[in-house]
């Protein structure tokens, strides 16, 4: 383990500037004796190293071989020439997983030398992760997912419904990496790339992503966003259960989460130090029941909450309160959980559910509708703080049924002024101009529940700008907005309609998809 | 240490890294069947992973569809499954309607008039159940099937909806109709109509002749629908990229006995909660012949020679032949419960709730993936 250690190179510096010893040798006779010593040298470090990363991989994969570095350098090598532009992009990335790579070889050598019994977990013992070198723009959670991502494209690899996980997914909507999980997931969270920082702040080097189990869950994990790796599992305090969704305050610092009190079945949220090993450090009245997915407000103090309204009980789904249900959208002061405003739907059992914050701070809302099914009801709204109700969007002859009732996500394109809304029920997607509020278009997409902004305008969609949606029957989607020409406009009322291009995963993408 | 050594151990640590970021996952190399997946789930969760339907351990091995035989047996789905499904309940329905206007020339109708009137529903009630397997398309667009199904009534809207309307409406038209809400629409309200009065008043009379006719133009337009567009609605043109539309239809037919098994059954007759809902056709007191109906249709569509051929090719038969055994079994064991399913003992119903979670776990976990295609989830378990 000592060969590893950063010391020597202190040592190292210091020789560098002896000229002396330069100058009392042959140029020739010494570069050659230095090359030969240099490279025998690399030879027994990288033997060295590599056997190092060889045997803590050994420990997690029994099966793990030495040929298997050589496979992997060799598959590497052979898509340089097809594709040379990303593939610079991804060695990259190869780069910067390499000394990650580095580390945690480090880091488990030195846990085995240090393996006192200490408080640190193996989460490669609940967890197993697989991935590729290559920048990751979105992560989702699956089902039904591969046991590795060599076995995503076999047609024939066996999964099974019960096979959750995490996936990162990169630009050209491949997987780059794949994480188990041990039970079914929902919203996944991407802490905020913030800068702003004191040399004496504690932010991590990389960047989170944050797992939250599906409600009725008592756990959440923290990843790293570019490895997929677990760093954390976190357990819901007593009397507690997460609702399935979080978000970070926009300095990265906290972690905010909808919970609910098992005791009297109120909603809270769950204060989280994401700097300090997610420790619980405080908690706020959602002044609702049954908060869903909360966002923070672009002003940075203000937290916006989607209180569904559903009373539920510990490790149970079902509706205890439909017909007296009472959903509502919070403003809280996140700081010190001041309630700022709450604004109700106009009817009772529209439940608030899903949220997403344009840049000049309007609240996009999907609604889940709980009532009679021949009651046609707006399913999205939006809201502006001082604002004293929501505002509906609008769909051609009211008709909000082609939703059926039930919004899954929202995501809002806030430089286009688009919003995008999907509904598995309904089977489609649709996209809204926010500008003159009204729809788009509707495209068929079978089970199709998660949404994203295309963020990224690397690899085959940098040509295009708009969604990104995914389906349980394994599809990323781009939709993109497209105005029709001066011919098809002699055939269509709209001008502008939604072009949609899929990709096929072998695996069924859950509820939603985050961007990074 | 000297340069060498500095530069060595750089390099090092450069090809080792690039070594280990390259390095091939260690799993790639495992038998298909080792689970890598070091997860503690519980007992039932694992028993899911491993066990098929009838509690072996089964291997499936996806079948090749070539995107031709793809489109062949999509082609064959529309024509030969679909569209008759909606033609049939159009007929049906326009005979309920051509009846109605013979028997309710003198009213009241009561008796054997009354009688072929109800012996005509359930027909039409029947072929629409057959219709249900079809989730998608125009049927279900903007929720249109529930102005032809509004099930299940939970607070009893038709009861009072139907009874309020003919009051209010002793002349009704179709057109009238047409603008009126779900509930008072559609097969429940002929059933509502029909069954909750022992003779038909000629306000009764004109609310039967109103609904089915209005009925039959709504199943007549899907029809057409179909016709028109079943190459985009089944995707049938894009077998070369996707498998929507096998995706689609397979995850249909799961849907219509996940939600017969769950909405028809397990909820109305409390086999496993509190009860909620009612049986299908449950003032007519029909529920068996509307799940009957159901199971026959399953039948048709997953012993379906095409769809059996397309198994056969690699040699796959035992889950047709599995899907086949299942489905006699529950039609046999139904046919020895009574017409009105609550009036069955528990444990007849208990067993027949069984045998459709064994058609539904075939389904799931041996005809679905053995086709290479996904169980959708997010439509019937989303958050």
């Amino acid at each position: 383990m000592q060969t590893i250690r950063a010391k020597p190179a202190v040592t190292m510096t210091k020789h560098f500037y002896k000229p002396d010893e330069l100058e009392n040798r042959p140029v020739d006779k010494k570069f050659a004796h230095e090359l030969l010593a240099t490279s025998v040298l690399t030879i027994i470090g990288t033997a060295g190293l590599v056997g190092i990363h060889h045997r803590s991989r050994k420990q997690r994969h029994p099966d793990a071989s030495l040929q298997d570095y050589v496979t992997g350098f060799r598959s590497q090598l052979s898509l340089l020439p097809s594709a040379l532009k990303p593939q610079l992009t991804r060695l990259r990335y190869a780069c910067q997983q390499a000394t990650r790579a580095w580390q945690c070889a480090y880091d488990a050598a030195s846990l085995v030398d240090n393996d006192n019994g200490n408080s640190s977990t193996n989460f490669s013992a609940v967890h197993t992760t697989t991935m590729l070198a290559r920048p990751v723009c979105w992560v989702s959670g699956v089902a039904s997912m591969p046991k590795n991502i060599a076995s995503i494209k076999d047609k024939n690899a066996t999964t099974d419904a019960h096979d959750f996980g995490v996936v990162g997914i990169d630009a050209d909507r491949q997987i780059v990496w794949q994480t188990t999980m041990p039970e079914r997931v929902h919203d996944i969270v991407v802490q905020p790339d913030f800068h702003e920082q004191s040399e004496f702040d504690h932010k991590p080097q990389s960047r989170d992503v944050v797992v939250m189990g599906r409600r009725p869950s008592e756990k959440f994990w923290v990843l790293d966003t570019q490895t997929g790796q677990v760093k954390a599992a976190i357990q819901a305090t007593t009397n507690r259960h997460f609702y399935g969704h979080a978000c970070y305050s926009l300095d990265s610092k906290w972690l905010y989460v909808t919970e609910n009190d098992t005791v009297h079945l109120d909603g809270k949220i769950g204060v989280y130090d994401a700097y300090h090993g997610y420790r619980k450090i405080a908690e706020f009245d959602s002044h609702g029941i049954g908060p869903h997915e909360l966002i923070m407000h672009p002003d940075g103090d203000t937290l916006v909450i989607a209180n569904g309204g559903i009373k539920t009980e510990q490790a149970s789904r079902e509706e205890l309160n439909l017909d007296t249900m009472r959903p509502s959208l919070v403003y809280l002061n996140r700081h010190n959980g001041t309630l700022l405003e709450q604004i109700t739907p106009e009817h009772n059992q529209m439940s608030v559910r899903h949220l997403a914050m344009h840049d000049n701070g309007t609240v996009m809302i999907g609604i889940q509708f709980q009532g009679e099914r021949h009651i046609n009801v707006p399913l999205v709204l939006t809201h502006k703080r001082g604002d004293p109700n929501f505002s509906p969007l609008v769909m051609p002859n009211n008709q909000w049924q082609r939703f059926h009732q039930y919004i899954a996500s929202v995501a809002v394109d806030s430089e286009r002024n688009h919003l995008c809304v999907t509904t598995p029920i309904g089977g489609c997607a649709a996209i809204f101009d926010l500008t003159t509020r009204t729809l788009i278009d509707v495209v068929s997409l079978p089970d199709c529940a998660g949404a994203a902004i295309i963020a990224g305008k690397t690899g085959s969609n940098r040509e295009k700008l708009g969604f990104i949606v995914s389906d349980g029957q394994g599809q990323l989607t781009t939709l993109c907005v497209t105005h029709l020409s001066t011919t098809a406009l002699e055939t269509s009322d709209n001008i502008e309609r939604v072009l949609t291009d899929s990709q096929l995963q072998r695996m069924s993408f859950d509820n939603h998809l985050q961007a990074l | 240490m000297k340069i060498n050594h500095a530069l060595a151990m750089a390099l090092s640590a450069l090809s080792a890294g690039l070594l280990i970021s390259c390095v091939k996952p260690a799993d790639e190399s495992k038998a298909p069947d080792v689970d890598s997946q070091k997860v503690a789930q519980d007992s039932a969760t694992s028993a899911s992973a491993t066990e098929g339907a009838g509690g072996t351990i089964a291997q499936i091995t996806a079948v090749d569809i070539s995107a031709e035989t793809e489109q062949t047996y999509l082609t064959h789905v529309a024509n030969d499954i679909v569209i008759p499904a909606y033609a049939d309940v159009a007929k049906q329905s326009d005979a309920l309607h051509d009846l109605a206007q013979k028997h309710c020339q003198k009213a009241p109708v009561s008796g054997e008039e009354l009688q072929a009137l109800r012996d005509q529903w359930l027909v039409l009630a029947q072929a629409w159940a057959r219709a249900e397997m079809i989730n998608f398309g125009p049927a279900t667009a903007s929720m249109s099937n529930l102005y032809i199904n509004y099930y299940p009534d939970e607070r009893g809207l038709v009861h009072s909806g139907v009874a309020e309307l003919i009051a209010a409406n002793p002349t009704l038209s179709p057109e009238q109709l047409a603008n009126e809400s779900a509930i008072v629409q559609g097969v429940p309200g002929l059933e509502e109509a029909l069954y909750a009065n022992d003779s038909l008043d000629a306000s009764q009379c004109a609310y039967v002749i109103s609904a089915s006719s209005a009925l039959s133009t709504r199943l007549k337009d899907i029809e057409k629908n179909w016709q028109q567009n079943s190459t985009e609605l089944l995707a049938i043109d894009k077998t070369a990229e996707s498998d929507q539309g096998l995706n689609q239809w397979f995850n249909s037919l799961l849907s219509l006995v996940e939600t017969m098994k769950s909405n028809a059954i397990e909820q109305p007759l409390g086999l496993t909660g509190k009860a909620k809902g009612h049986v299908p056709a449950a003032t007519a007191g029909q529920s068996r012949a509307i799940i009957n109906a159901k199971l026959a249709t399953l039948n048709t569509a997953l012993t379906d020679p095409v769809l059996t051929a397309i198994l056969s090719s690699n040699n796959e038969n035992n889950v047709a032949d599995s899907l086949s055994t299942a489905l006699a079994e529950t039609t046999t064991l139904l046919a020895q419960m009574p017409e009105d399913l609550t009036t069955a003992d528990k444990a007849a119903q208990q067993k027949l709730l069984d045998h459709l979670t064994t058609i539904t776990r075939l389904i799931k976990r041996q005809l679905i993936p053995t086709l290479g295609i996904r169980v959708g989830f997010n439509s019937t378990d989303g958050d």
